[in-house]
């Protein structure tokens, strides 16, 4: 195998080269905690908001009122009246 | 660590790859720390062989993680975790060494365009030069030509990989990299073979 002293070098500088503070590690974990909290916050309360906005739009107030239309238990109800609405 | 899965299981080392994704799949930090302990001390160095001062090089280290964390999920598993983390920081460093000194742009596309004037140097007359003297002559390149070396040598990227990582195209990093070799060789000649012609 052809001799490559990069790769020395590397060794080298690696046994070399003063340890990584543990601060770094607590600094990058608590950063990568926060931004997991924020996206978590994001996903979860971002389509409120915008559901929110959309009411004070003018909009339908949010997307559980459709939902509630499309409900399979209203479904079935509407399925049980005759096509022309109740005849009583 | 009390709670590393790492510990807790008692099978063989899980990959890099397979850490990205169970990640991914349950968010559970402790394999991100798994990956962090990993790299870390490599990223470090390379931080400190780029930036030549361990403050800052610990300073480039925590924004280089935090910026793998939040890129994680776009890793596309292309290439291996190594190489796109070391794209990660050989990007960083050579950035951060542009700003500093307000340089247009260290890759810059200057070489590039112009002809190609310098010859093809062999690869073995620079992997087999002295690693202290290779250690010298990589400080007196321009730092955008000891990454590309470095990439390429040290760190075994292909082309293709070099090129994603400084988002080059593949023709242009291998001219970047010959000249790199030659400008490397043309140091080594004037420090130590003063007599000879290159």
């Amino acid at each position: 195998m052809p001799t490559n002293n990069f790769k020395k070098l590397m060794e080298e500088e690696q046994e070399q080269s003063p340890q990584v503070p543990p601060s770094i590690e607590r600094e990058v974990m608590g950063s990568a905690r926060t931004i997991r909290l924020m996206s978590d916050m994001v996903e979860l309360y971002l389509p409120r908001l915008f559901n929110i906005f959309v009411a004070m739009l003018g909009g339908n107030r949010d997307s559980d009122h459709a939902n509630k239309r499309n409900r399979p238990s209203a479904r079935g109800n509407n399925a049980e009246q005759p096509p022309g609405g109740p005849t009583s | 660590m009390p709670g590393d899965p790492e510990r807790k299981k008692s099978g063989p080392k899980r990959s890099d790859s397979e850490l990205v994704q169970l990640y991914l799949r349950t968010r559970e930090s402790a394999y991100f720390t798994m990956l962090y302990r990993r790299y870390s001390t490599k990223v470090f160095s390379k931080c400190i062989s780029l930036l030549r001062d361990e403050g800052q090089a610990q300073d480039a280290t925590q924004d280089i993680f935090i910026k793998v964390y939040t890129n994680l999920a776009k890793f596309s598993e292309r290439s291996k975790f190594s190489t796109w983390l070391y794209s990660v920081t050989y990007n960083y460093c050579i950035d951060y060494i542009r700003r500093k000194k307000k340089l247009k742009n260290v890759f810059s596309d200057e070489m590039e365009s112009a002809p190609d004037m310098v010859e093809e140097v062999d690869d073995s007359e620079l992997l087999e030069i002295e690693v202290e003297r290779l250690k010298v002559i990589l400080d007196r390149i321009p730092p955008g030509d000891k990454a590309v070396l470095l990439m390429k040598y040290q760190d075994d990227m292909s082309i293709r990989d070099i090129a994603e990582g400084l988002d080059k195209t593949e023709s242009a990093i291998k001219m970047k990299l010959k000249r790199a070799k030659h400008k490397a060789l043309l140091v080594y000649e004037g420090l130590y073979k003063k007599n000879s012609v290159l």
